[in-house]
C-alpha cells in the first residue's frame, strides 16, 4: 500500500465521520396587536418570556442541534413559535433555549415536555403546560392556568384579581399573593397557597399535603379535600366564617373553641361544625384519613 | 432411507470432463526470467515502513471512532416505535398501564368506567413515548390513586351511605382521568412538534 492509497483511505474514512452538531443561534421579530395571542412550544431546554411596552414579539433562540427546526409564524393577532425535532429525537436529547419578549397585554400559551418555563410581566391570559419542567409566572387580572406532571408550578400574585389554577401530579404547586379565585390540585405533590382576599378557593389532593394561609372576605367560599394528605388551614384574623369540617379517620384539630365530635350516631368519622365571629365566609374541609388542622395563627 | 452423496462424480460433470482434457502445463511464448531478474536487482521504491505507520494508525483510529459513533447512535436511538413494541409485547409488566381497580363497595357506574377505558386506550399509546423518569412518576402516582381507591372502598364497606366517602371516591376517579388526560395531551403536543 503506498502513500497515495493510504491518503485516499484516510480521506474516505474522514468523510464518513458525522460532523459535530452545530448550535443554531436564531432571532425572529414581528409587529403584533397589543393583545395578540402568542403560542410557544418546546420539548427540552428553556422558555423565558418577559413582557415589554412594545407591540412587538422578539424571539432569540439557541438550538443545540442543527437537526432541530424553528418555526415562527406571525400575523397581527397571533404568533406561533415551535421547536420541531426530528422524529427519532422526540424525547428531546438536545436543548433549545427560547428567550421571548412579548407585549404586556398578550395572551400567552406555552407547552413544554422537559423545558422549564419562566414568565414575567405578562398581563394577558396565560395557559402554561409542562410535563417535567418547572413553571413559574406572575398573575395580574387575567386568568392563569398552570399544569405539570412532575415539575413544580409557582404563581406569584401582583395585586390583581386573576383567577389562578395550578395542577400538578407529583410536583410542588405553589401560589402566593393571589387575590382572585384559586384552584389547586395535586395527586402526590405538595400544595402550598397564600391567598389574600380571594372569593373562591378550592384545594384538592390525593396523598400530598395541603398547606394554606388565607385571608377571608365575607364572600369567600373555601373547599378543601384530601384522601390521605394532611390539611393545614390557617386564616388571617379576624375570622368571620362558618366551618364544616369532616374526616372519616383523620384527626381534626382546631385553634378555635369548638372541638370536633364523633359522628358515630350518623355514621363513621368525626366532624367539626361551628360559626366563628359573624360568619359570612364559608369553609368546607373533608378528608378520608388525612389529618386536618384549622387555625387563625 | 435415501442417502444423498456429497458432490458429484467427475464423469457426470461436463465442465470437469472438459477440464481434464486440457494440457497439464503450458510453456510461455517467450523467456520471462531476464525481466524478473532486472526487477529484483533494482532498488525498492516502496516507502519505508516508519513513514506508513502513522497513516495506518490514523486510519485505525478513524475506523475505531466511526465504529464507536455508530454503536452509540444505535444504542441512543431505539427507533420511534421501539417503546410501543415493548409495551405491545408485554403490557402486563407495565404497572402504569393497569387502570385503577375500584372495589366491590365503590359504586362507579358503567358509564364512568367506559369513559375511563376510552381514555385509557389513548393513554397507553402515549405513555411509552414519555421520558423514562416521567413514566416512573406517572406509574407511581397511579399506584397512589389505586391505594386511595382501596382505602375508600374499605371505608365504604363500613359506611356505604357516607356522602363524604362517595364524594372522595368520585374525586379519586376524576384524578385518575386527569392523569391519563395529562399524558394524552402531552403526547399529542409532542407528536405535533416532530
Amino acid at each position: 500500500m503506498n502513500i497515495r492509497i493510504s491518503l485516499v483511505i484516510a480521506a474516505v474514512l474522514l468523510a464518513a465521520v458525522p460532523p459535530a452538531q452545530a448550535a443554531q443561534n436564531l432571532s425572529r421579530h414581528a409587529t403584533v396587536a397589543p393583545n395578540a395571542k402568542v403560542d410557544v412550544s418546546n420539548v427540552a431546554g428553556r422558555v423565558d418570556v418577559t413582557a415589554w411596552d412594545r407591540n412587538e414579539v422578539e424571539l432569540t433562540a439557541m438550538l443545540e442541534s442543527d437537526k432541530d427546526q424553528l418555526e415562527f409564524e406571525a400575523s397581527e393577532q397571533q404568533v406561533s413559535i415551535e421547536v420541531i425535532k426530528p422524529h427519532h429525537d422526540d424525547r428531546g436529547s438536545s436543548d433549545a433555549v427560547l428567550t421571548l419578549k412579548i407585549p404586556r397585554g398578550a395572551k400567552l400559551s406555552a407547552e413544554t415536555v422537559s423545558a422549564d418555563v419562566t414568565v414575567a410581566g405578562v398581563k394577558g391570559e396565560q395557559r402554561l403546560n409542562a410535563v417535567s419542567g418547572d413553571v413559574r409566572t406572575e398573575a395580574y387580572d387575567e386568568p392563569v392556568t398552570l399544569e405539570t406532571v412532575s415539575g413544580d408550578g409557582t404563581v406569584v400574585g401582583t395585586g390583581g384579581k386573576a383567577a389562578v389554577s395550578i395542577s400538578s401530579i407529583s410536583g410542588l404547586a405553589e401560589a402566593r399573593g393571589i387575590r382572585g379565585g384559586f384552584d389547586g390540585e395535586v395527586v402526590s405533590g405538595k400544595l402550598k397557597a397564600e391567598i389574600a382576599a380571594a372569593e373562591a378557593i378550592s384545594l384538592d389532593s390525593v396523598s400530598g399535603d395541603i398547606e394554606a394561609r388565607v385571608e377571608l372576605t365575607p364572600d369567600s367560599r373555601v373547599e378543601m379535600e384530601s384522601v390521605s394528605g394532611a390539611i393545614a388551614f390557617t386564616i388571617k384574623p379576624p375570622v368571620n366564617a362558618e366551618f364544616d369540617v369532616e374526616s372519616f379517620s383523620g384527626q381534626i384539630d382546631s385553634c378555635f373553641s369548638a372541638k370536633a365530635r364523633d359522628r358515630s350516631r350518623h355514621g363513621s368519622g368525626s366532624e367539626l361544625n361551628f360559626t366563628q365571629g359573624s360568619g359570612g365566609a364559608s369553609v368546607h374541609i373533608e378528608s378520608m384519613s388525612g389529618d386536618i388542622k384549622v387555625c387563625d395563627r | 432411507m435415501t442417502t444423498i452423496p456429497f458432490g458429484r462424480g467427475p464423469q457426470k460433470d461436463p465442465l470437469l470432463a472438459q477440464a481434464s482434457g486440457l494440457p497439464q502445463e503450458i510453456a510461455p511464448a517467450r523467456d520471462l526470467w531476464p525481466g524478473i531478474e532486472t526487477r529484483l536487482a533494482a532498488p525498492s521504491r516502496a516507502m519505508p515502513r516508519r513513514i506508513r505507520w502513522p497513516l495506518a494508525l490514523a486510519a485505525g483510529f478513524l475506523v475505531a471512532s466511526i465504529s464507536a459513533l455508530l454503536t452509540w447512535g444505535l444504542l441512543r436511538d431505539p427507533g420511534p416505535n421501539a417503546g410501543e413494541t415493548m409495551l405491545a409485547q408485554n403490557p402486563a409488566t407495565q404497572p402504569a398501564l393497569l387502570p385503577v381497580r375500584y372495589g366491590p363497595n365503590s359504586a362507579l357506574g358503567a358509564v364512568q368506567l367506559k369513559a375511563r377505558d376510552d381514555l385509557l386506550r389513548q393513554f397507553r399509546k402515549q405513555f411509552a413515548a414519555l421520558p423514562p423518569e416521567t413514566r416512573e412518576i406517572v406509574a407511581k402516582n397511579l399506584a397512589i390513586i389505586q391505594h386511595a381507591a382501596d382505602e375508600i372502598d374499605a371505608a365504604l364497606g363500613l359506611d356505604p351511605a357516607s356522602g363524604l366517602l362517595n364524594g372522595l371516591l368520585f374525586s379519586t376517579y376524576q384524578k385518575e382521568l386527569e392523569l391519563y388526560s395529562r399524558v394524552v395531551a402531552a403526547g399529542d403536543d409532542r407528536a405535533r412538534r416532530t
